[in-house]
């Protein structure tokens, strides 16, 4: 089991260089695929202004793996491009917001396949223990439907098996851990978890709805009479909706301490977008993660 | 100001000992930090619920209550409503939850509210004490209000004011918290914190001022390469209240303290006092601190007043 960023990080060095396309570029991301290439993780393909980062670039690249593209919406068009040609196996964003890299590489006619919705995970790892955490989604979906929240869990349980994790625990996340009808995230984990009883999701434990409090601690979920394996170890948090989760994803950061590194899943191959709340020191783990995720979908078609 | 629970406990040990109506005070672990409470001199209880109840729970843990006033009420809604009046009309300093669903607390405090004109509703403050931030800051509505529109979201934000104003800051810096939108979006997450901003302008919030951004990453701009290079964050210009879009993220924000090195003490405030509110997996050392931030908070509305 991968219990660290650094993990991961040998472990998709071992795994071979994947090819990475970077679009539209930035100085940040431009230093974070070129330490990717030296890590023995990626072999990088820089499209957008090319001369604009001259500086890092000249003679560390060969020329046709540079695309001077200056208007950055075309410049992640042809990132997807190259992607559907098979010439590259990871997406990252550069410069610019989230939210356009998104709406593009998700566009219905120029954008990727979409194995089902988009997801977002950040991943997280524990101070005091050996383990990453996960926690899904915080990013796309504002209020999403039972069965966005079945695909987000599938695309996150498909993840933690390519961090080697065996049974992985679950939590759905809701107000309080009384399913109550008037509170609908109660409702939608209770199903949840109900179909995980039935061997819906594989081995994984998935345990809902729990409040925060029972999931991160034991002796509080005791407390209230809950008795689970997944109390107090728990591998993959699934929000119950976007403010929630964005929120929690940047005060772990910010207030936590924890740095994060974050993929968009749920489309043909692994994606980088630009997140606020990752540092620079956090991309190469991205690309890493990135890297095992796209393993993954080669092992299994 | 008083800028950590350390302060918060320095003082509750100096205001003097504060009458604490107990709505139901069934539980162990809610009797312990009662006992601790009085054995430190800080409170004089009036114990409002089932007799037989409260004094098996005392007798488990060994408590022997000589001289607590004991107010024998069976129906929920009594017990809450007999203590809240007792507030209201000045007879004690403050009010616990004992063993007693808050939905009946919160009905009685909007009734009392209503009969005194005030137009407060009633919404959970959480106050944190963050390693490295030098002053509290905190995260409201993490208890009542579900969907709060901009009209309730004002009431939050005056009581939360109202409170930081009690604890000695004169400007509480705000900050209204809300998710960028990648797809469609049903809601304008920019919509409430523009007409609040325009609303704290007015003055229609108390003194007090709401900062740009809606998020961590705007209010705490690079912090982020800090954080993932491993370093400490510094601070600067955090706000002292963090408004939840809604309760599901306030209850799951809040209970970080669970996972994080920070330090949770929640309450409600009234226009008449403070009303503590532990939760069910809350612990004696936790409902003691809530207490003591009760009695300061009881302190300095009486000094004001």
């Amino acid at each position: 089991m991968i219990g660290s960023f650094e993990e991961a990080l040998e472990k998709a060095a071992a795994a071979g260089p994947a090819t990475l396309t970077v679009a539209p570029l930035s100085e940040k991301a431009v230093r974070t695929a070129l330490k990717a290439r030296t890590l023995g993780l990626a072999v990088p393909c820089f499209i957008g202004n090319v001369r604009r980062h001259e500086r890092l670039l000249k003679g560390m690249v060969s020329p046709e793996l540079l695309i001077q593209e200056e208007d950055p919406d075309s410049a992640v068009r042809k990132g997807v491009e190259r992607i559907k040609a098979g010439q590259a196996d990871i997406l990252m964003q550069g410069d610019g917001e989230a939210r356009s890299f998104i709406q593009a590489v998700a566009h219905r006619d120029h954008g990727l396949p979409l194995k089902g919705p988009l997801s977002y995970i950040s991943v997280y790892a524990l101070k005091n223990r050996k383990k990453l955490i996960l926690l899904t989604d915080t990013l796309i979906h504002e209020t999403p439907t039972l069965e966005d929240k079945r695909r987000i869990l599938e695309t996150a349980l498909a993840f933690s098996s390519v961090l080697g994790i065996a049974s992985p625990k679950v939590a759905l996340l809701a107000a309080i851990e009384q399913v109550n009808p008037g509170i609908p995230s109660t409702l939608d984990a209770a199903v949840l978890s109900k179909m995980s009883e039935r061997g819906q999701f594989g081995d994984a434990v998935v345990e809902g709805p729990l409040d925060i409090d029972c999931a991160l601690s034991e002796r509080a979920a005791s407390r209230k009479g809950i008795r689970s394996p997944v109390t107090g170890n728990v591998d993959i948090y699934v929000l119950p909706d976007l403010e929630t989760g964005y929120a929690l994803s940047e005060l772990l950061v910010f207030i936590g301490g924890m740095p994060m590194a974050g993929l968009l899943l749920g489309a043909s191959h692994p994606l980088i977008p630009e997140h606020p709340a990752v540092g620079e020191e956090m991309k190469v783990y991205e690309i890493a993660l990135a890297v095992l995720a796209g393993m993954k979908k080669k092992t299994h078609g | 100001m008083i800028r950590t629970f350390a302060e918060v406990d320095r003082r509750a040990a100096t205001v003097g000992k504060k009458k604490l109506a107990v709505l139901a005070p069934e539980d162990e672990e809610f009797l312990h930090a009662i006992r601790t409470g009085r054995q430190k001199g800080w409170i004089e209880p009036v114990l409002i619920g089932n007799r037989d109840s409260i004094r098996r729970a005392a007798d488990r843990i060994g408590f022997a209550m000589d001289g607590a006033e004991i107010i024998h009420k069976l129906d929920r809604q009594a017990i809450s409503d007999l203590g809240t009046s007792m507030l209201f009309a000045g007879q004690v300093d403050l009010i616990s939850k004992g063993q007693i669903p808050t939905a009946f607390i919160y009905r009685s405090i909007i009734r009392e509210e209503g009969k005194s004109g005030t137009g407060r509703n009633v919404s959970v403050i959480s106050l944190w004490d963050v390693p490295g931030l030098n002053h509290l800051t905190s995260l409201t509505d993490t208890g009542v209000n579900i969907r709060p529109d901009f009209s309730a979201k004002v009431k939050i934000l005056k009581n939360a004011v109202f409170l930081f104003h009690l604890l000695g800051y004169e400007r509480p810096r705000i900050a209204i918290l809300s998710a960028p939108r990648i797809g469609e979006s049903l809601h304008d997450p920019l919509e409430d914190y523009e007409k609040l901003v325009k609303e704290c302008r007015r003055g229609g919030l108390g003194d007090c001022e709401i900062i740009p951004g809606t998020r961590f990453s705007e209010f705490l701009p690079d912090k982020h390469d800090t954080v993932s290079r491993g370093e400490d964050v510094r601070f600067e210009n955090f706000p002292e209240v963090l408004l939840v879009p809604h309760l599901d993220t306030g209850n799951i924000l809040v209970k970080l303290d669970f996972f994080l090195e920070v330090k949770r003490r929640s309450l409600v405030i009234t226009t008449k006092g403070p009303v503590i509110i532990p939760s069910r997996s809350d612990f004696r050392e936790s409902i003691l601190g809530e207490l003591a931030l009760g009695m300061v908070a009881a302190e300095n509305l009486r000094k004001r007043s």
